[in-house]
């Protein structure tokens, strides 16, 4: 199972936990990551408003480096995946904007480089019962609510990721690795990514709302596969406590973080020590569960 | 007969039993046609039997729709074929072929008598689809409490998985469902029908049913084996306890056939078993001294006690099995012999020698084989033992060598195999059970050669590196070089089984591999009449391999005595596997594990052969069975088989065809709901809260259910806010429904009305589009219940539900009136479902070569509504295109008519009347009474003492004969009434059972037949208002009912032969109205064959329809408009009377006279029906500046200027004002046709010019159906639709051009247009003077909005309630010309139910004025609903017979008591009352005197 990899600009940066469980998980199962040589951003802050056009040639550009690696793409930022989905499907459908990339680039690319995301491989290619066989560990009594985010279900016609109302890829991994999965309301919530920097107002409200639910679901944690998400409900959690006077202490973890422990690996090898709130109760459950 | 395929063929062919089915049949076979009514579903009745009410009427929909299906089934013309589908068509329009499949229901209709013992003993609970799956229903049910046949059916899906992976087949599943009803011993003896070793694979049998079970993808299989035991060892007990005897001995017949069976092991037994159950005579023949096989001599006691296998044996000889024990063959008797002796011989003699290792050592001194030890284990002299056993093999008897070796009292006991732990053969419960009694296993390693001089010592081992290759094949591989050893004082080779060489040399049928060579199918050997089975044709087997080849060869040998062939037909091939899609879904499954039954400790195992697993206690085995599934729906648990006193039930009824010749065929299949789980957002299926409009129906429904009760699925709360989404599959193109539904705000709208009354503080939200309530009185029903302060109509369509944790209430998020974002919570969700084509139509289609439109529902076209793209059949109701009951009911008349239109040559050529022998002149005699009381079942047995009803009644004066029946409806009842009638001169009879509802008119009948009047009937209800409702105190029911029968016997004596009068009928139409709809009904009667008389007011034919000039669909209506006139003025039958006023109309049904004034010119015309088609037009408004500015039109008008392309096109901004004088104060109905009109006119201005600003100033658009596309074109063409409120109406002023400004509260602002034209929806009108007029002489009623009143909103929708008058078109209300093509259709097809009689039959049960009484008060001709009373020549009150409808209104009104009602005078009633309260004086008083009979018992006319 070879690939090429497209970690995306936070992973070398806020979501370097992310990045590091990844790799850690894929290592541990059999998946081979080969990072992209001189990518580049995909155009999922500002630029994919900006211009349709710049939109899709961002990706673009990513994915004709890939095209020439001849792999699939694995991408784990739902934002970057939304991105590469999105170009792959305009060049496709519109020849317009195909030649538009090819100005812009230099070169072409006719949208046809494979786009997957790290949760489709884990589900698809290395599969639940590989998966099962190779767990050291598991998250027996952890109830967790699954929270996909918007990007990585929509839109349904483009994505073509799981369920865009009630996906169950995450809870699927949850319930492999002996942990309860929760039905809560807000899977595909909007967390305010776009608007975190800007408008940060917008996302405590939103993000609020969403810790809320999980809280009233019993969520020991929340189990994401976005950095982006994981920020927005990790990191506002402060605020949403000093301006609403509620006390929210919820652990936002990666789905590759809580697989990394069951495989068998440290919380420091899965950068849990970088979470904004502690991820306290869900290590010493996973270690409670110990070794089988 | 050349010709033959030219002739028509007087029957119709209707396809689906809803309401639009059961209208067209009645039609049909109500005017002369054989109507086979086909239904895909187990009963008539369709969607309209799920409803609780229907709007706006309010009527009980079952209460409604009941007498039309009970009619149905009365009516001797209309065969009724349930579970049937319609699925081929050869032939042309007027001789048909169909070709019809027919289901199987598993229960005999004719036998069938509705009594319902079935279902109560059927242990099978599964999803009731009629409820939506809010509750089960049984395996055996009827489709719901008044299904129509009033008849059972059986739900199959196949055949459960676990049975099918049986390889003896047997019903798993039905033995489950009869232990969790505690009928172990009917368990027992279901289990030995396929396998009668039942108690021995309870205990052994590997259960390859456990590993299918599909409750093991939930949580775990059932525990199968384990069931199995239970149920057997409760058998066991019972005899022990006394409380059984086995069954007697048996001797088989002495001219029986024999069978010699080689060998008493499992397939032998049961061969023997199945074999003596056929009637042979069997003779087994066994080499040991005891039956059994490696039952007996290979499984160890600790696993299979003796006396279990002894039990099974000994029941299996009871049935005249002859066991010849010590019996060799070759020895003592030799294979020719039995050749010779018997006429079919089975070969079940097991493979009984032990396959050896083949090693160096073998044959030193304490090496021993595992068959071998364990055959003396099992016998009296058990080996010996030495301290340290070696086991060799991994298979199950190396195991039990093992474990009995440790048992017989090794020290130590090890094992040695070549396969890894996973690897190995032996079962994992028996491997687990042997490592917890501290036996070792040596997985991985192979023999090299056996260690010892004259006695063992040991073994060396080698390392087995692969026991199977790549093919999976057994095929070890070695490392030679890895070896260890063992130490052992004793080694014993279990490594396989083999048959003995010997008994293959003796038996010489062919070989292979040193097994006998059988059919795997048959087990027939290369010689005939010699069957093999069991381990020595397979090599070696579990147990219910064993079993199942015996069974194999059982059948095989049966047919092979009997002749027949022995492929073809066996009984595996009845066997079916459930689709995967029928399989029971697993994400709802509450998770519950198996129980684990105790074993004996390993410390106590050890020196004993005790039985180590105990079975499941009864609590056990209870919770285990309620854990099944039901995979296969009904479990063929044959309970109902038993139960049935009729014998209607037969599990083995398969599909079938027939082919039926009719002449045309109405496809009515109805409509599917929308799967609301495909609108994910909304959370249906994932949250237990949201429910779709026709669950909620049948929450509301009494019968439903919850009895009515409206209650949170998630906890059974009552759910007091409620909210409605509208358009869930409708009006949206995400899921490819662009098309309106347009029933579901009515019924929404209706269900928060009628949830109002069954909750209290019912907090309602809608949430809507567009509320569509564009019928006839529906806008009236809306705003009543949109004023009501808990109904909130809420514009906009949330786009997403969300449940709360924990409390499961449901947040919904929508904008609201200021379209601000706004978060409201609910305890229940309705979402309202849109209507699709029904699943059957695609397929329907293609096998009748029918065009569907792009969504998938027949595809028709708007001037011929009811006619397929295929000549001769025909489509009404929800399959043409989404709409309403009155509107299907329409259609489905209109469709009877185009089927009487091309059969009308073949009217009455195949239809029945019977013929009844002359009545017996009862006149002068003395009552005779036959009373039979009926158990119905238990249904009133079960309460009421019915034997104690006969003896306290059967001395009651003039009661003759006295009995009880068990089904006093049964044929064989019927008969039995009949032969009493004859052989007691009985001359009244009174039947006390369940209610006259349903089974008055067949005891009737059974009257009629035997030579009596039918009015010499009564029937006492003991069932519906005795036995039912008193089920709790059955002593004071039976006393209740012997007062009731009591009360019948009193009536009886007083009844009297009744007889209807016939009254002859012209059978010429009258149809009054020259439009549209006039001309369609007129030309529909010609076409059938009527004269008809077409009367119209103006100077031309056309009314109306002159006014259209394009459709959205036709471009040219003027052409179809001048084509119908020129074919009515040309039709030979058709006089058209133009210019003709009607001056006066007299008569009746079958004959009216109608007056009319041409010009000076005074005529009459006369006719047995008449059709009112009176029209309407377009509504007058000096609203808007209309008639002061010359720039201010209607949409007739414009619609005319764009026709006659003298649209000026006057500038660039029209804007059309909708609802001008319509849904107001004095109008307060919607005019219907107004929106799509605007919609039309939009779109052609924006065809002549696309930059022409055209704005749409509407309240709600309702382009409901397929016109919902050409609203969507228009927003894309962009015409822009702006909404307003009544409140804030537009305005419109022209100061120097016209501006026209609203405020909408859709926009923050107000807005004032700058309009170059203003055009006007004015809707329709009546012309109210004129409909006055005529409906004083047609006695017959108006709305408050003049339009005329139909007999019932829903159900008769073209009838009044005066009979022989019917109403189509814009009289009736306002509607398109597709609507008022189909009405009209319907009138006459409803006309001809008269028109096609020469003469109709008058009631008997009609009321009559005793003129001496009668004070002229004309009471009675003010109260009948019927106009039946009349003033006569003497100023009296007078009925007319042919109008009565036997109400008895006016006999209740009258204050002189001058009316009786014919059957239910005063004197009938009176006795019966007297019997009541007065009793023994009475009954004394009244002791055989015969009644006075009244002066005149014939009514009617002649």
């Amino acid at each position: 199972m070879r690939y090429a990899y497209y970690p995306g600009c936070s992973a070398e940066s806020t979501a370097r936990d992310m990045h590091q469980s990844t790799l850690v998980v894929a290592r541990a199962l059999g998946i081979e990551l080969q990072e992209a040589q001189g990518w580049t951003c995909c155009g999922a802050t500002a630029g994919h408003q900006t211009n349709r056009l710049l939109a899709v040639s961002l990706p673009a550009a990513n994915l004709a480096k890939v095209q020439d690696m001849k792999l699939d793409m694995v991408v784990n930022c739902a934002a970057c995946y939304n991105r590469m989905k999105v170009a792959n499907h305009e060049i496709s459908a519109h020849s317009e904007i195909r030649q538009g990339v090819r100005d812009a680039l230099d070169r072409d690319y006719d949208g046809s480089v494979k786009v997957r995301h790290l949760l489709e491989v884990l589900l698809e290619d290395v599969g639940l019962p590989t998966i099962t066989k190779s767990l050291k560990r598991s998250l027996h009594g952890l109830k967790v609510a699954c929270y996909y985010g918007c990007l990585l279900v929509r839109p349904p016609g483009v994505v073509k990721f799981d369920d865009p109302e009630n996906p169950k890829s995450l809870d699927r991994l949850v319930t492999a690795m002996g942990g309860q999965s929760l039905d809560w309301p807000c899977k595909v919530e909007c967390c305010g990514g776009g608007l975190s920097l800007s408008r940060t107002d917008v996302v405590i409200n939103l993000t609020g709302s969403i810790l809320d639910m999980a809280v009233q679901a019993g969520a020991d944690c929340i189990a994401v596969s976005c950095p982006m998400c994981q920020s927005n409900l990790d990191l506002r959690q402060q605020d949403i406590n000093k301006q609403t006077g509620k006390n929210y202490r919820m652990p936002v973890v990666y789905i590759t973080q809580l697989l990394g422990l069951c495989l068998g690996f440290g919380p420091g090898e899965l950068g849990f020590e970088k979470l904004m709130v502690p991820a306290a109760n869900v290590l010493k459950k996973v270690e409670a569960n110990g070794h089988e | 007969m050349s010709n033959n395929g030219d002739k028509k063929i007087g029957a119709v062919l209707v396809q689906g039993g809803g309401i639009a089915g059961v209208q067209a049949a009645l039609d049909l076979a109500n005017s002369g046609f054989k109507v086979y009514l086909v239904e895909r579903d187990a009963a008539i009745g369709g969607m309209m039997a799920h409803l609780d009410k229907t709007f706006p009427t309010g009527d009980c929909a079952t209460c409604i729709v009941s007498p039309k299906l009970v009619e149905c089934a009365r009516n001797l013309n209309i065969e009724i074929l349930t579970l049937s589908e319609l699925t081929d068509l050869y032939g042309k329009p007027g001789n048909f072929k169909a070709t019809v499949r027919r289901y199987p229901r598993y229960v005999d209709e004719s036998k069938c008598t509705g009594c319902s013992e079935c279902t109560q003993v059927c242990p099978v609970d599964i999803p009731d689809e009629f409820n939506r799956c809010l509750g089960t229903r049984k395996g055996i049910a009827k489709l719901y409490a008044q299904a129509t046949p009033n008849i059972f059916g059986i739900l199959k899906n196949g055949h459960s998985p676990c049975k099918l992976k049986c390889p003896a087949k047997v019903n798993v599943q039905g033995y489950v469902q009869l232990i969790k009803q505690k009928e172990y011993l009917k368990a027992v003896a279901l289990i030995r029908q396929r396998n009668p070793l039942s108690a021995i694979c309870g205990r052994i049998c590997p259960h390859p049913c456990e590993s299918e079970c599909m409750r093991g993808k939930a949580d775990d299989p059932i525990a199968i084996r384990l069931l199995k035991r239970f149920a057997s060892d409760q058998e066991m007990e019972m005899l022990a306890a006394g409380k059984l005897t086995l069954p007697e001995e048996k001797t088989p017949a002495p001219a029986a056939k024999k069978v010699a069976i080689i060998g008493g092991g499992p397939a032998g037994l049961t061969a023997a078993n199945d074999l003596a159950e056929a009637g042979f005579a069997v003779t087994v023949f066994e080499a040991m001294p005891a039956a059994g096989g490696m039952l007996r001599y290979g499984i160890p006691e600790y696993r299979l006690p003796k006396k279990v296998l002894d039990h099974e044996i000994e029941i299996i000889r009871r049935k005249g099995v002859k066991f010849v024990y010590n019996c060799r063959i070759g020895r003592d008797v030799t294979f020719q012999t039995l050749q010779k002796d018997y006429g079919a011989v089975f070969v079940s003699a097991g493979a009984q020698k032990s396959r050896k290792l083949r090693v160096d050592g073998e044959d030193i001194n304490g090496v021993l084989h595992g068959i071998e030890f364990l055959r003396e284990a099992a016998s009296a002299k058990k080996p010996a033992v030495k301290e340290r056993v070696l086991v060799i093999g991994g298979g199950n008897v190396a195991v039990d060598v093992a474990r009995t070796a440790l048992r017989l009292g090794a020290k130590q006991v090890e094992m040695v195999c070549l396969e890894q732990r996973h690897e190995m053969p032996a079962y994992p419960e028996e491997i687990e059970a042997t490592l917890a009694e501290n036996i070792k296993i040596h997985n991985g390693w192979g023999p090299k050669r056996i260690l010892g001089n004259g006695s063992v010592t040991g073994i060396e081992l080698k390392r087995c590196t692969r026991v199977f290759d790549d093919q999976k094949r057994f095929n070890p591989a070695y490392d030679e070089n890895d070896l260890t050893t063992i130490e052992a004082d004793q080694i014993i080779v279990a490594i396989g089984q083999a048959v003995d060489e010997k008994l293959v040399e003796h038996i010489y049928v062919q070989n292979e591999r040193g097994c006998f060579k059988a059919d795997p199918v048959t087990g027939q050997t290369s010689i005939a009449g010699v069957f093999a089975g069991g381990d020595s044709a397979s090599g070696p087997a579990s147990v219910i391999d064993a079993v199942a080849a015996g069974k194999r060869a059982a059948e095989s040998i049966e047919r092979y005595l009997l002749g027949r062939e022995l492929l073809g037909g066996r009984f595996e091939e009845s066997l079916r596997p459930i689709p995967p899609a029928f399989l029971p879904t697993l994400d709802k499954v509450e998770k519950k594990s198996r129980p684990h039954p105790e074993e004996l400790a390993p410390v106590v195992r050890l020196n004993n052969f005790d039985e180590v697993e105990k079975g499941l206690t009864e609590e056990q085995a209870l919770a285990e069975a309620a854990r099944c599934l039901n995979c296969a729906l009904c479990s063929e648990c044959n309970r109902c088989v038993e139960t049935c006193k009729q014998h209607a039930i037969d599990h083995a009824m398969r599909e079938r065809t027939v082919t039926l010749e009719v002449g045309a065929v109405i496809l009515t299949p109805g409509f599917a709901e929308f799967d609301a789980s495909r609108k994910g957002e909304f959370g249906y299926g994932r949250y237990s809260n949201v429910v779709t409009s026709v669950q909620f129906e049948r929450m509301l429904s009494a019968a439903g259910p919850f009895e009515g009760h409206v209650i949170r699925l998630s906890d059974g709360r009552e759910a007091r806010r409620i909210a409605w989404i509208q358009c869930v599959g409708s009006r949206d193109s995400t899921c490819g429904n662009e098309y309106c539904s347009s029933i579901c705000c009515m019924m929404a709208t209706k269900q928060a009305l009628v949830a109002g009354d069954h909750v209290e503080g019912l907090d309602a939200t809608i949430f809507y589009m567009d509320i569509r309530a564009h019928g006839k009185d529906f806008d009236q029903y809306y705003e009543r219940a949109r004023a009501k302060e808990n109904i909130h109509y809420v514009k906009s369509i949330p786009s997403r539900i969300v449940q709360l944790p924990g409390s499961k209430d449901l947040r919904v998020a929508y904008l609201d009136e200021n379209s601000k974002l706004a978060h409201k919570e609910f305890d229940l969700i309705v979402l309202s479902v849109g209507m699709e084509p029904p699943h059957s139509m695609a397929g329907m289609a293609a096998s009748l070569d029918i065009k569907l439109n792009e969504f998938g529902f027949c595809a028709t076209d708007r001037l011929q509504p009811l006619c397929t793209s295929q000549p001769g059949v025909f489509v009404g109701g929800a399959a043409q295109e989404p709409k309403d009951i009155p509107e299907t009911v329409t259609q489905a008349s209109g469709a009877a008519s185009m089927a009487m239109e091309l059969l009308a040559s073949a009217r009455n050529s195949l239809v029945t009347k019977k013929s009844y022998p002359v009545e017996h002149d009862v006149t002068d005699e003395e009552p005779r009474l036959g009373v039979f009381v009926c158990h119905c079942g238990i249904n009133i047995a079960g309460t009421v003492d019915v034997e104690q009803v006969v003896r306290r009644i059967e001395h009651e004066p003039n009661v003759v004969l006295a009995t009880h029946t068990m089904f006093t409806c049964a044929d064989t009842s019927l008969s039995n009434i009949k032969d009493m009638i004859h052989q007691h001169r009985l001359n009244r009879i009174v039947v006390a059972s369940c209610t006259p509802r349903t089974h008055e008119p067949l005891f009737r009948e059974t009257l009629r037949e035997a030579g009596l009047n039918p009015y010499l009937f009564e029937l006492a209800n003991i069932r519906d208002q005795c036995s039912w409702v008193h089920s709790a105190v059955p002593e004071t029911a039976t006393e209740k009912a012997i007062e009731l029968v009591k009360m019948s016997i009193a009536r009886a004596r007083k009844l009297w032969p009744l007889e209807g009068g016939t009254l002859a009928v012209d059978q010429t139409g009258i149809v009054i109205g020259g439009g549209l709809s006039g001309m369609t009904a007129a030309l529909a009667l010609a076409k059938q064959g009527f004269d008809v008389h077409l009367i119209e007011q103006a100077n031309r034919l056309g009314g109306t329809l002159h006014d259209i000039h394009r459709t959205f669909e036709h471009e040219n209506i003027a052409a179809f408009t001048s084509g119908l006139i020129d074919q009515v003025q040309k039709h030979p039958r058709i006089k058209s009377y133009l210019e003709a006023e009607i001056t006066g109309i007299k008569g009746h049904i079958g004959k009216f006279h109608v007056a009319l004034a041409q010009g000076s010119k005074n005529l009459e015309v006369t006719g047995g029906a008449i059709i009112v088609a009176t029209g309407a037009q377009a509504a007058k408004t000096t609203e808007y500046l209309y008639g002061k500015s010359d720039r201010v039109l209607t949409q007739v008008e414009l619609e005319k200027q764009l026709h006659d392309q003298t649209w000026p096109a006057q500038g660039q901004n029209i804007v059309m004002i909708q609802c001008v004088g319509s849904r107001n104060e004095k109008h307060p109905y919607c005019s219907r046709i107004c929106c799509s009109m605007a919609v039309k006119n939009a779109l052609a201005i924006k065809k002549l010019d696309p930059t022409a600003n055209v704005y749409v100033l509407y309240r709600d658009v309702r382009t409901y159906g397929f016109r919902e596309i050409y609203y969507q074109q228009a927003r894309e063409a962009g015409v822009v639709f702006i909404r307003y409120t009544p409140e804030v109406p537009p305005q419109v002023t022209d100061n120097n051009g016209l501006v026209v400004t609203l405020k909408s509260p859709d926009l923050p602002e107000p807005l004032a247009i700058e309009a170059d034209n203003v055009v006007l929806s004015t809707g329709v009108e009546v012309d109210l003077k004129n409909n006055k007029q005529l409906s004083d002489m047609l006695k017959v009623p108006l709305n408050a909005d003049g339009f005329y009143v139909e007999a019932h909103m829903k159900l008769r929708p073209v009838d009044f309630t005066t009979e022989g008058i019917f109403l189509c078109g814009l009289a009736h209300s306002p509607k398109f010309i597709d609507e008022n093509i189909a009405q009209a259709r319907a009138a006459a097809a409803r006309a001809a139910t008269v028109l096609s009689k020469t003469q109709l039959d008058v009631s008997a049960q009609v009321a009559y004025v005793d003129q001496q009484k009668c004070i002229s008060c004309m009471t009675c001709v003010t109260v009948c609903p019927y106009s039946a009373p009349y003033c006569n020549k003497d100023g009296k009150g007078q009925i007319e017979a042919a109008k009565c409808m036997g109400c008895g209104i006016c006999a209740a009104e009258c204050p002189a008591r001058a009316i009786q009602l014919h059957h239910f005078e005063t004197d009938q009633f009176m006795v019966m009352i007297k019997q009541l309260f007065a009793s023994e004086n009475v009954e004394n008083g009244e002791k055989k005197v015969a009644a006075q009979r009244p002066d005149k018992i014939l009514t009617g006319k002649a």
